[in-house]
């Protein structure tokens, strides 16, 4: 046989480039406190955050075909549960972070039993249901502001950081610290056993189910770590802005609608497209926002573009015109004497 | 020998369409056995109703003994039911051999590097080692259908159910791909194959049965079962291409 001349690598000289790239982009970013104006930290944290998002959406939609319309219900839930559990019982806030979390995870499992009985458009209509069932429920909880929501109490902020530079910069270092954290778990997954099954998903539902992959059990443990992800993701968002409402909590357009746009710009189902995606968001909104208005239909002529001339996405297109990838994902064989 | 595969009586119906009308077929280990039909008799839906992506409106399946009523299609092919599907369903963006290496980590539920070490084994064997690292969704219809039957075998089937696997290829194609089948009953795997190209099937089935209208109205030595007058009325000339 042949099959000793034949071997398995990852890496391709693209992904060798890429780890290089990223490895300096993240000692830029680390480093972003000492030389970065609060202002800029203020942005930074805020595309920390919808980079996490997007590429939480992108692991649920794009891999494993739960296309959830109601992932809000996750990032108001983390923000309820750090109000409550800080303000309310004292617990430091950067440690509710992780606490809501695991509420969220845990509290996802009954809610998937009820969702995954739902297929396609039915699931995804469950899905924002089962969110604003949660918004209405945050309206009744009278000790958390009703209605009209809450305010952080001042000391709590301040348990943060002093000043509000401090504050900013604790923030910045834990969204930072989540948002590798997030990637590097969704890399991890993905070329695990795990991953291998939720591409296949990806790619042919039918036949991953012919081939052995068990598919309920692979879109459960997505649909669990995402939540815990999302959770962790909503309290730090609230931490941020130090005010909570049912309707900012809760809300589709910032936290569902406003994703999805990103994945699907950057490429549903890869890696790196939803990065890129969330990327691009910003770089419009930071040069577009001026115009008012006319922000919004850029932004809207921007989604219908893309998806007529590359409904991959924009990292999709890079991707088949030059057969490049950042992160050593995809298997490749190749000849032995070569490696 | 042992029975691999029993069906007993087993019904199905699209609404009022019958496609299945109390089915009984009993398969041994070792055994090829092809199934014959015209269009629309029912092959398929019967090979979904084996795999477990169709549920049977009556009757039993029986696989190596036990009734497989109610496991899910993933716990069928885990316990060694393959499928090669009419039209090819290969995982589109992944490469052959990722697709070769899902088949291998699941179906025969191994460890990933020993499903590498199986997926590049059957890359060779089905002669695909060429297009190792191209997209799947981009193969020729002859490299699809191989792909087709590999990741089947990856799985590592002792019943590997065919669905028309030689139906679109050329004279050449089409030899080599029996050719691999034949290996692999050699091997020791049971058969169960729908096919219209007569002469692929003949060449490696020693049993066919035909299905029309939702029943088996032959079984038995291929040559015999094609020359029986009510066969031949079914098929009107379809024989003639073979």
């Amino acid at each position: 046989m042949t099959v000793a001349a034949l071997t398995i690598v990852r890496a391709t000289p693209s992904t060798r480039l890429g780890l290089v790239f990223i490895a300096s982009l993240v000692a830029g970013l680390l480093s972003a406190p000492l030389w970065a104006t609060t202002d800029a930290l203020r942005l930074l944290i805020d595309i920390f955050l919808y980079v996490a998002l997007a590429c939480l959406w992108n692991f649920l939609a794009g891999y494993a075909g739960l296309v959830s319309v109601g992932q809000q219900a996750f990032v108001g839930l983390g923000g309820y549960g750090l109000f409550a559990l800080s303000a309310k019982a004292g617990i430091p806030p950067l440690l509710c972070v992780p606490i809501v979390g695991l509420a969220a995870a845990l509290l996802s499992i009954p809610i998937a039993g009820l969702l995954f009985r739902l297929r396609g458009a039915y699931f995804a209509i469950g899905s924002w249901v089962v969110a604003e069932v949660f918004r209405l429920s945050a309206i009744l909880l009278t000790p958390l502001g009703g209605g009209s929501g809450m305010s952080l109490p001042a000391r709590i902020a301040q348990s943060v950081g002093r000043a509000p530079h401090d504050r900013f910069v604790a923030v910045y270092w834990t969204a930072l610290a989540l948002l590798l954290g997030i990637l590097v778990i969704i890399f991890l997954a993905l070329r695990s056993r795990t991953g291998l099954a939720l591409t296949a998903i990806r790619d042919n539902e039918l036949a991953a189910r012919s081939n052995g992959v068990n598919v309920g059990r692979t879109k459960l443990i997505v649909y669990v770590a995402t939540a815990f992800g999302t959770a962790m993701i909503g309290a730090l968002i609230f931490l941020q802005r130090l005010r909570i409402s049912p309707d900012a909590a809760f809300s589709v357009n910032d936290w569902t609608a406003l994703v999805i746009f990103m994945v699907v710009i950057g490429g549903l189902g890869s890696f790196e497209g939803p990065i890129l995606g969330a990327l691009i968001y910003f770089l419009l909104r930071e040069t577009l926002a001026n115009l008012g208005p006319t922000y919004l239909m850029v932004l809207g002529a921007v989604a219908i573009l893309v998806m007529l001339l590359a409904p991959r996405g924009l990292w999709g297109l890079v991707r088949s015109r030059w057969q490049i990838q950042l992160l050593p994902l995809q298997l490749r064989v190749i000849p032995l004497t070569k490696h | 020998m042992p029975v691999v595969l029993a069906l007993r009586k087993v019904s199905k119906s699209f609404g009022a369409i019958v496609i299945a009308n109390e089915l009984d077929l009993v398969v041994e280990q070792g055994e090829a056995v092809g199934i014959l039909g015209p269009n629309g008799a029912g092959k398929t839906t019967l090979l979904g109703l084996i795999t477990g992506t169709l549920t049977p409106g009556g009757g039993r399946i029986e696989y190596e003994g036990r009734d497989i009523a109610g496991l899910t299609p993933e716990r069928r092919c885990q316990l060694g039911i393959a499928r090669a599907f009419q039209v090819p369903q290969p995982f589109g963006d992944m490469t052959v051999f990722e697709n070769l290496a899902v088949a291998a980590c699941f179906g025969a539920n191994v460890s990933q590097r020993e499903a590498h070490r199986r997926s590049l084994n059957i890359l060779e064997q089905c002669g695909l080692a060429d297009q190792a690292n191209e997209a799947a969704g981009r193969l020729t219809l002859l490299n699809r259908k191989r792909l087709e039957l590999a990741r089947a075998l990856a799985t590592d089937p002792r019943l590997l159910l065919l669905d028309e696997i030689a139906g679109g290829l050329t004279e050449h194609e089409c030899r080599d791909l029996v050719a691999l089948i034949k290996q692999v009953h050699a091997a020791g795997v049971t058969i169960v194959w729908i096919e219209h190209v007569l002469h692929a099937l003949l060449s490696v089935v020693a049993r066919a049965v035909v299905l029309y209208q939702g029943r088996f109205i032959a079984d038995g030595d291929p040559h015999d079962v094609i020359k029986s007058p009510k066969v031949a009325e079914i098929y009107m000339g379809i024989e003639a291409d073979a």
